[in-house]
């Protein structure tokens, strides 16, 4: 009876109780900070060289990491217009690319024929979906 | 006895003990993210980073090269530098990427046969080769072969600056091609590690005149980067307004597993070939070997 009334050393235990859960804290609140940092893909290091000939859009892979089949090309017009495409999509690629690894790689091409290209400036952007970044950005004269 | 069951039931410091265990846990955690995570990115990125310097620095190997070509002044060599391989990060564990650099002999077989029935001209030429053992960024090689610079990956390979081959079509096809012939002197041919690495040039000599070959028939050339010669020249020579196909004007046969290709042209129109032969003396690494030519 005389222990349970006896407050000696509470701050002691106080202290030690709020050490703990300081930790505690610390450790939980930098482990969901960490843990839930979302690690994005690695941006490919590719080299891309394009042209509009006529009404086609040539972009030949010239190196570097080969790209994925869902990797977009943004394409905007001078008058305004805008479409995005995916290279995988409608046989974009020339007949050299369908090598069957199901990747742009180097040496081949992607061919897109639109009637809006005579003429027009385009700017042009390639976004890999993956790492949601832009592998190349350039504007185009077509003749 | 009794102290050692007095330590044993003793709870003192057991706080102390489960932080130190929580903040060396979470050490290790942010270590191994980072380890497992960022380390293999942030070396991919130095290594693509790493070929382009390369990329660059071949570029400028092939400047030297022309330049020579184009003054023909002997005793006047030219030093460019190639970087075989990159750093690793310091403190963390990861791996160097290493490179070498060779002179190849015998390695592209250019051959001609005209309509006569007279031995085909035939010349075989040596290359520079680099070849990058990447720990995260894909394999390359960068090649100096004939005059042109080739980039090589696994999946396959691309011209990246093209040889002196030109091509014109007005009642005849005339095709001009200088092509570089690389020469060495004794050991100093190949060099592997890490550093940067000179690659000393000389111009040697060159044929007295251009050889010319008429009525061509056919162009072979044996090289390990086929793809590369077929785009290039299929390219140039519809660029120039000659049609492609077998009932047409050329056509090219092309046979990957075996490194090589074979440009075939019809009767007509008639194809002249006038082609140059530059000899150019290469010694890798530091010092130099005198030429005893």
């Amino acid at each position: 009876m005389k222990l349970r009334i006896n407050d000696e050393a509470v701050s002691e235990i106080v202290g030690t109780v709020l050490l703990l859960a300081m930790a505690i804290c610390l450790f939980s609140i930098l482990s969901i900070i960490i843990l839930s940092y979302p690690i994005s893909a690695s941006t490919p290091s590719a080299d891309l060289v394009g042209t509009i000939e006529g009404d086609c859009l040539l972009i030949e892979h010239r190196g570097g990491t080969p790209l994925r089949l869902d990797t977009k090309v943004l394409l905007t017009y001078s008058n305004g217009a805008s479409e995005s495409i995916r290279i995988g999509e409608n046989n974009y690629l020339d007949n050299d690319s369908k090598d069957g690894d199901n990747l742009w790689g180097i040496g081949e091409w992607f061919i897109y024929q639109n009637d809006n290209l005579i003429n027009q400036t385009v700017s042009i952007s390639i976004v890999d979906v993956e790492s949601n970044c832009v592998i190349m950005t350039g504007s185009f004269q077509g003749t | 006895m009794k102290k050692l069951r007095k330590l044993k039931n003793s709870d003192e410091g057991v706080v102390g003990i489960i932080i130190a265990f929580l903040l060396t846990g979470l050490i290790v955690v942010v270590i191994s993210i980072i380890q497992t995570v960022y380390v293999p990115k942030w070396m991919e990125q130095a290594e693509a980073e790493h070929m382009e310097v390369v990329a660059d620095q071949f570029s400028q190997l092939k400047f030297a090269i022309d330049t020579q070509s184009a003054i023909k002044q002997k005793d006047t060599p030219i030093s460019t530098s190639i970087t075989l391989g990159n750093k690793d990060m310091p403190f963390l564990t990861s791996n160097k990427a290493y490179g070498s650099l060779e002179i190849l002999s015998d390695e592209c077989i250019i051959t001609v046969r005209n309509d006569l029935k007279s031995n085909p001209y035939n010349h075989n030429f040596s290359i520079i080769k680099y070849t990058c053992q990447n720990n995260y960024f894909l394999d390359q090689s960068y090649i100096f072969e004939a005059g042109a610079v080739i980039i090589n990956q696994d999946e396959g390979n691309i011209m990246a600056i093209k040889p002196a081959f030109n091509v014109t079509y007005e009642e005849n096809v005339n095709i001009s091609f200088t092509i570089i012939d690389i020469q060495t002197i004794g050991n100093k041919r190949s060099v592997g590690g890490y550093g940067t690495y000179p690659i000393q040039t000389e111009y040697l000599r060159s044929d007295p005149s251009t050889i010319t070959i008429n009525n061509v028939r056919n162009i072979t050339i044996i090289t390990n980067y086929p793809n590369s010669w077929q785009n290039f020249i299929n390219k140039t020579l519809i660029n120039s307004g000659l049609n492609y196909g077998h009932e047409k004007d050329f056509w090219i046969d092309t046979n990957t597993n075996m490194g090589k290709i074979t440009v075939e042209f019809n009767d007509l129109p008639i194809v002249n070939l006038n082609l140059r032969i530059i000899e150019i003396s290469a010694q890798i690494a530091p010092g130099w070997i005198e030429n005893k030519y």
